[in-house]
């Protein structure tokens, strides 16, 4: 594929190659067909990001992969137990956020209205 | 051998502390829930010290006590701590009660210090008195749960764990 049609000029070939391929692929692969090089190319970037999945080194591990289970997933128990735990700590958050929870009763509950326990109370006989 | 003894060593200190961390909550439930409903006022006061004193001397070292050994013990098992998710959920658990614990220490030693000055008889204290009834049955229903998770040991194994028993931590299509 990569060689030149046997009889055809340098000038025949940039005649061909100059409205169709790129300048890069017509400096390379002068004689080469697009839809090739694209395979090339595709080829190439599979096997750089998962060289595993190569066609050439489909060896023992793909094997491996394709025997092997799939993983079956997280229990339906884990669900529930989350889906618990997550309206347990909005409810908690919740609650202290809105002044329901304890530190709120300290902070402006008791002391911030000045009323110290055990004080005598309005209208309290002393 | 001797890793053996270790282990079981760890698993004695793990269960001690985990038991004496439920049954202090307990008690401190029911000191709670006896504050909460009481009506003598001496008495009440006398039930705010002892929840401050359970509190700092006994659930705390008990909570990171339970804690600690239960990561050790994990990580000395083949259990491991992030291959199964009972492991993790209790786990879990055992954090969010240290966390809720230790935001709820400030209030119960305050209610010991208002008590042992005063009577506690403000209507102010009602609400807080009903807080700890709530969180301490909290922390008590979240402590029997770890303890069923620790008996029962739901099967489930997390992602992490099965994509590392059957190799294929670089495959990652199936994990």
């Amino acid at each position: 594929v990569l060689q030149r049609r046997p009889g055809a000029s340098d000038a025949a070939v940039d005649q061909a190659c100059h409205h169709s391929h790129p300048f890069i692929v017509r400096l390379l692969l002068p004689d080469i067909s697009i839809d090739l090089f694209a395979k090339m190319v595709l080829t190439l970037v599979k096997a750089v990001l998962h060289p595993w999945k190569h066609d050439d080194e489909a060896t023992m591990k793909d094997a491996r992969v394709t025997n092997s289970p799939s993983y079956p997933g997280t229990p339906r128990w884990v669900k529930v137990f989350v889906v618990i735990a997550f309206v347990a700590v909005v409810l908690f958050v919740v609650l202290h956020l809105t002044g329901g929870g304890i530190g709120h009763l300290i902070d402006h509950g008791m002391l911030g209205h000045g009323s110290r326990i055990g004080a005598p109370k309005q209208g309290a006989q002393p | 051998m001797k890793a053996l003894r270790l282990r079981e060593l760890m698993l004695t200190a793990h269960v001690t502390s985990s038991v004496g961390f439920l049954g202090a909550v307990a008690a401190f439930l029911a000191l709670a829930v006896a504050g909460a409903t009481g009506q003598d006022a001496q008495v009440v006061s006398a039930f705010s010290l002892a929840m401050e004193l359970i509190t700092s001397s006994v659930i705390v070292p008990m909570c990171f006590a339970s804690l600690l050994t239960g990561v050790a013990q994990s990580l000395m098992t083949p259990w491991g701590l992030f291959r199964h998710y009972w492991v993790v959920v209790k786990l879990l658990l055992t954090v969010l009660s240290t966390i809720v614990l230790l935001v709820h220490t400030k209030p119960i030693s305050y209610l010991a210090h208002i008590a042992t000055g005063t009577e506690l008889s403000d209507a102010d204290l009602t609400g807080l008195r009903f807080q700890l009834v709530i969180a301490s049955g909290a922390a008590l229903l979240v402590l029997l749960t770890a303890t069923a998770l620790s008996i029962y040991k739901p099967r489930g194994m997390t992602r992490y764990r099965w994509c590392r028993q059957h190799g294929n931590v670089a495959l990652s299509d199936r994990c």
